[in-house]
């Protein structure tokens, strides 16, 4: 009953939206310049009713934007780094392929220091090159230079240990000069060495660069030791004290070689 | 028979409609500034009178049916316009009926222009491109035309309170 008389009573509103409904639907059915017009219009009506919601929902947007980008910019900075940790690699292993190109009668095998940055050892390094490689003891080690570093004393199956240049016990035999005069390198401290068994008569200059002599059954002749930093001849001694540098960064290394 | 009122019969309502529309086919435009004109609205006038002899939901429907005439006369584009406002201005003038005795003759009167203005607005909103005081100026001198004529008819032919 309540129904029908709320319908009695809304005849009129219920007239109204009849006659609206088909005079909206004709008008807007009809494809007219008005109707485009009005339908504009109500679009600008709707975007200006609805832009707190579009600008909040733009503000969460950004927001989400943002942190999408921050991550970006971290993972791509990390990759950045990594790319130029590559680029160093590559050009030192370019350095490493001309070196082994340059010594062809050379087998040399490559091999990466696994413990520089751990090792404080002046005495040591680990390289990750093994009796797999065909690594055995007393096989002499370079540096990319070509300089010497010192030579293999226990080789295992993955890894091998290298006695440094620099280590208190080392010895290698060298010439030097243009008469080539044999002599020992012994480390002192640190980079610096001397020369045993020198004869005073020898002339050479500072800075002269001293290679193996190839005496020894471990090392090949001709790979640059050390160089002449200074020189005494006394009177009551047979041979002349001679300061040598090592040639080789003991402290930076990080690709080797190994004479096979 | 179509009973909109007692007093008026159906003949005589539909020879009354077929003439008003004829008049308003015919009626000239009254040019008020460059392409702008004004028009007389006889339907407008002739809905508003039947409001005040019959409140009755069917004036809304006579008021559908006679904006599609005046929408086809005019112009097929603006089909649906006219016929949208008519029935909505005749359910705003049906409101009146409600406060018959509670209103005074000039509130009347008032809401009667009120109602006239917002009619025209809206369809010159939607007809014109011109800015919007043109617009106003435009849609208060025709309400107010029409406004006078139903005031004058009012005071001479109906008379109501």
């Amino acid at each position: 009953m309540n129904l029908l008389r709320n319908f009695a009573f809304n005849k009129k509103l219920l007239s109204l939206i009849t006659t609206s409904f088909f005079s909206l639907l004709i008008f807007f059915n009809n494809d007219s310049i008005y109707a485009s017009k009005v339908t504009s219009k109500a679009y600008d009506v709707y975007s200006f009713f609805s832009s707190p919601s579009i600008w909040y929902k733009n503000i969460l947007t950004i927001k989400k934007e943002n942190e999408l980008l921050s991550k970006e910019i971290v993972q791509l900075s990390l990759l950045n780094s990594k790319l130029i940790n590559y680029e160093i690699e590559n050009h030192k292993l370019r350095e490493m392929l001309n070196y082994k190109e340059s010594f062809k009668h050379l087998s040399l095998l490559p091999a990466n220091v696994i413990n520089s940055n751990f090792s404080f050892s002046n005495q040591s390094k680990i390289i990750n090159v093994g009796t797999k490689d065909g690594i055995t003891k007393d096989l002499a080690v370079i540096d990319i230079y070509g300089n010497l570093i010192g030579k293999i004393i226990s080789a295992g199956y993955n890894n091998s240990k290298v006695q440094l240049i620099t280590d208190n016990n080392f010895s290698v035999s060298v010439k030097i000069g243009q008469n080539i005069s044999i002599g020992q390198f012994i480390p002192k401290y640190g980079k610096y060495g001397y020369l045993e068994g020198i004869i005073k008569t020898l002339d050479f200059n500072t800075s002269d660069i001293v290679y193996t002599s190839g005496h020894s059954e471990i090392y090949p002749p001709d790979i640059p030791v050390c160089k002449i930093i200074s020189s005494k001849k006394k009177k009551n001694k047979l041979f002349q004290d001679v300061g040598v540098e090592i040639l080789t960064d003991i402290k930076n290394l990080y690709y080797v070689f190994v004479i096979q | 028979m179509y009973s909109l009122s007692n007093n008026i019969s159906k003949y005589i309502f539909f020879i009354i409609s077929i003439l008003i529309l004829i008049i308003q086919v015919n009626i000239p435009s009254i040019v008020i500034y460059e392409n702008n004109k004004i028009n007389l609205d006889l339907i407008l006038l002739f809905l508003t009178f039947l409001v005040f002899i019959n409140n009755s939901f069917k004036i809304i429907f006579v008021a559908f049916f006679l904006g599609i005439f005046q929408d086809i006369i005019i112009s097929n584009e603006q089909l649906g316009l006219l016929s949208f406002l008519k029935s909505f201005t005749v359910y705003l003038l049906l409101g009146i009926r409600g406060y018959d005795s509670i209103w005074s003759k000039a509130v009347k009167l008032s809401y009667i222009f009120f109602v006239y203005f917002l009619h025209f607005l809206i369809y010159y909103l939607v007809i014109h491109d011109g800015v919007y005081f043109m617009i106003f100026f435009i849609s208060f001198i025709q309400s107010l035309v029409c406004f006078v004529i139903y005031y004058f008819f009012d005071k001479f032919f109906f008379n109501i309170k």
